[in-house]
């Protein structure tokens, strides 16, 4: 038997394999299934709610992708609301206004203005 | 799946996820198994012990810090649930400590070794203070160092060193012709 000092701080490599190897149970997959059933009766358990992601070589180039999309996004969302409100201030400040040609001549939306075919017709007669 | 760390475990843990506890339990359940039986000398009232402590580590999990590794406090609340079940229960002291685990291959010869030795550890080990049997088996069959067993029996270190020592030298005494075999 090998002389082992009883007062040896390191585990004693023998006695270790014994304890292991005869303390062994030999069901554990039977173990963890047995517990799963006792959680869920339990009322503790629930299927995974997102799926299980492994650690590959894509994991890295994966974190970066999902953030990416996020921030193009953002920067097009910014970019489409920009573009709403550069248009949004050059816009008319009356409907009246809007529906205004530039061309027409100002005193067809004179409220006393009398009705003159002349006027109406010019802007056609204009381009023509 | 193997190399999920327990930290991502736990996380899912946190969430309910059964799939994560089966992994948890697969990787920690043979060590809380061999601990519940350690305290409570029994196969089957250590696995309904160590079914509680697992149910009521899962119930606390918010509780638990996840900066400090799982194991120890996992052991912690198995030693607990086998101590309350010991105190609960009348233990069966003359039911050996391992069960029907010899290999159905083995020849006939070396079944009835392996089941001799096991006899012999059993009556090895009973002869021990509990406090003792857990710490020379978590120190020399399961690698913990002095201080892990001490913060998890809640002693001093020097105790367990003390323990450990008187623990081999008994287990040494009693064992002398099969460690002579495995060593």
């Amino acid at each position: 038997m090998k002389d082992f000092d009883s007062f040896d701080h390191r585990p004693d490599p023998a006695l270790g394999r014994l304890l292991r190897e005869h303390m062994v149970q030999g069901d554990d997959h039977e173990f963890v299934v047995r517990m799963q059933a006792a959680a869920r009766q339990a009322g503790l358990g629930r299927r995974a709610t997102r799926p299980w992601r492994t650690r590959t070589d894509w994991s890295v180039p994966d974190g970066w992708f999902r953030p990416g999309i996020a921030a193009a996004a953002a920067v097009l969302l910014c970019a489409l609301v920009g573009a709403q409100v550069v248009e949004h201030r050059s816009a008319p400040a009356s409907l009246a206004e809007a529906l205004r040609p530039a061309e027409a001549p100002s005193e067809l939306f004179a409220a006393d203005a009398q009705l003159d075919p002349q006027l109406l017709l010019s802007p056609l007669l204009e381009v023509q | 799946m193997p190399g999920v760390p327990d930290s991502e475990l736990v996380a899912r843990l946190v969430e309910g996820d059964e799939e994560a506890f089966g992994r948890l339990v697969a990787e920690h359940g043979p060590a809380a198994r061999r601990l519940a039986r350690l305290v409570l000398r029994d196969a089957n009232d250590a696995d309904d012990a160590v079914q509680d402590g697992l149910l009521a580590a899962w119930r606390s999990i918010g509780r638990f810090d996840p900066q400090r590794p799982f194991r120890p406090w996992l052991m912690r609340i198995v030693l607990n649930a086998a101590r309350d079940l010991r105190r609960r229960r009348t233990v069966r002291q003359t039911q050996a400590l391992a069960g029907d685990e010899t290999s159905r291959d083995a020849p006939p010869d070396r079944q009835a070794g392996r089941a001799l030795l096991r006899a012999r550890l059993a009556e090895a080990l009973a002869t021990l203070p509990e406090r003792a049997r857990v710490a020379v088996t978590l120190f020399d069959a399961e690698g913990y160092s002095h201080g892990e067993i001490a913060e998890l029996l809640d002693v001093p270190e020097g105790t367990v060193r003390s323990d450990v020592f008187h623990a081999r030298r008994n287990l040494r005494v009693l064992l002398a012709p099969f460690l002579e075999e495995v060593g």
